[in-house]
């Protein structure tokens, strides 16, 4: 059976939204393996997600209702982007070439924002200094990624992820370049936190 | 650390959800590191369900292998001083000044 691209493109965004918590978990198991420990089962975030959603929604009396709406625009951004990228196909998907990397980059940056907005509006001074540091990693890792995206996007030609990847594979020399082998380093997903569930 | 301090006060669905949101993050930078810049085989050529279902399988092998080189590093720092983020990071940018470099001076 073959499936329409706008259907894999859904399965794009489900597999986005659904599978995420299972690489968190999977890497965290890892993590614990390696440190000589046991550690969680893979299936962990699911249950905190879970529990999470179920529990009561309280609001600082000093933060505005854009403090609640903050997690749901960033949620947004993180499944519009994963339709910005090859994350299981070749081929362009519906809606595919509507950004280049940098568009992607940019929807990322839209809920990095937020999530800042959200913890400067809730009047906390620890939130507040989270949001001023998470910020400048961020000014200071985002010069780089963008000279990454430039590098790799002087090899291929391009900066569409789709047509990135296609160059790539249809040459493993790029990949050996100097140019590209100095840049991919740098996209380090290392600075996502490694255990989004260590609080508490 | 850092990006969970940025969480203490909310609580309940939007903790949940900004929980959830950062595992998304993690999935789509991983994503983005192997299939766009470092890992380009493996993916779908045609929309069948079992070309489909095998690179999601794939995917999922690349980005541990990704993890583990990410966890070998992350492991051997005890910690990482605030302070010492601006020094690992500005290597990191000068690395890639150089990769345009090489790239303009007609190395790569």
């Amino acid at each position: 059976m073959v499936l329409q691209p706008l259907v894999v493109q859904a399965f794009q965004v489900g597999a986005t939204l659904f599978l995420s918590p299972l690489l968190t978990g999977l890497i965290a198991r890892a993590e614990a393996l390696i440190a000589g420990k046991r550690g969680p089962s893979v299936f962990q975030p699911y249950r905190d997600i879970v529990k999470l959603l179920r529990k009561q929604r309280l609001r600082p009396d000093v933060a505005s209702p854009f403090f609640l709406v903050a997690p749901y625009i960033a949620c947004g951004c993180y499944a519009t982007v994963s339709t910005l990228i090859p994350v299981l196909t070749t081929y362009p998907l519906p809606g595919a070439t509507y950004g280049d990397i940098l568009g992607g980059a940019f929807v990322l940056a839209i809920a990095a924002f937020v999530t800042a907005l959200a913890a400067m509006d809730a009047g906390s001074q620890y939130t507040s200094i989270g949001a001023s540091r998470a910020t400048m990693v961020g000014i200071l890792v985002e010069p780089t990624l963008i000279f990454v995206f430039f590098s790799v996007a002087f090899i291929t030609g391009t900066d569409l992820p789709y047509a990135m990847n296609a160059t790539l594979r249809h040459s493993w020399t790029d990949v050996v370049r100097p140019a590209h082998l100095f840049s991919t380093p740098e996209e380090s997903p290392s600075r996502v936190p490694q255990r989004p569930s260590s609080l508490g | 650390m850092i990006d969970d301090a940025r969480l203490f006060e909310h609580s309940g669905p939007e903790m949940g959800l900004f929980k959830w949101g950062a595992s998304m993050k993690q999935f789509v930078l991983y994503t983005i590191f192997c299939n766009v810049l470092l890992l380009p085989p493996g993916l779908a050529s045609t929309g069948s369900v079992a070309a489909v279902a095998l690179a999601t399988v794939l995917l999922f092998a690349k980005m541990m292998l990704v993890a583990l080189v990410v966890i070998a590093i992350d492991t051997s720092f005890a910690k990482l001083r605030l302070y010492k983020i601006t020094e690992y990071i500005a290597t990191g940018l000068l690395v890639a000044v150089l990769a345009v470099f090489a790239w303009t001076a007609g190395l790569g």
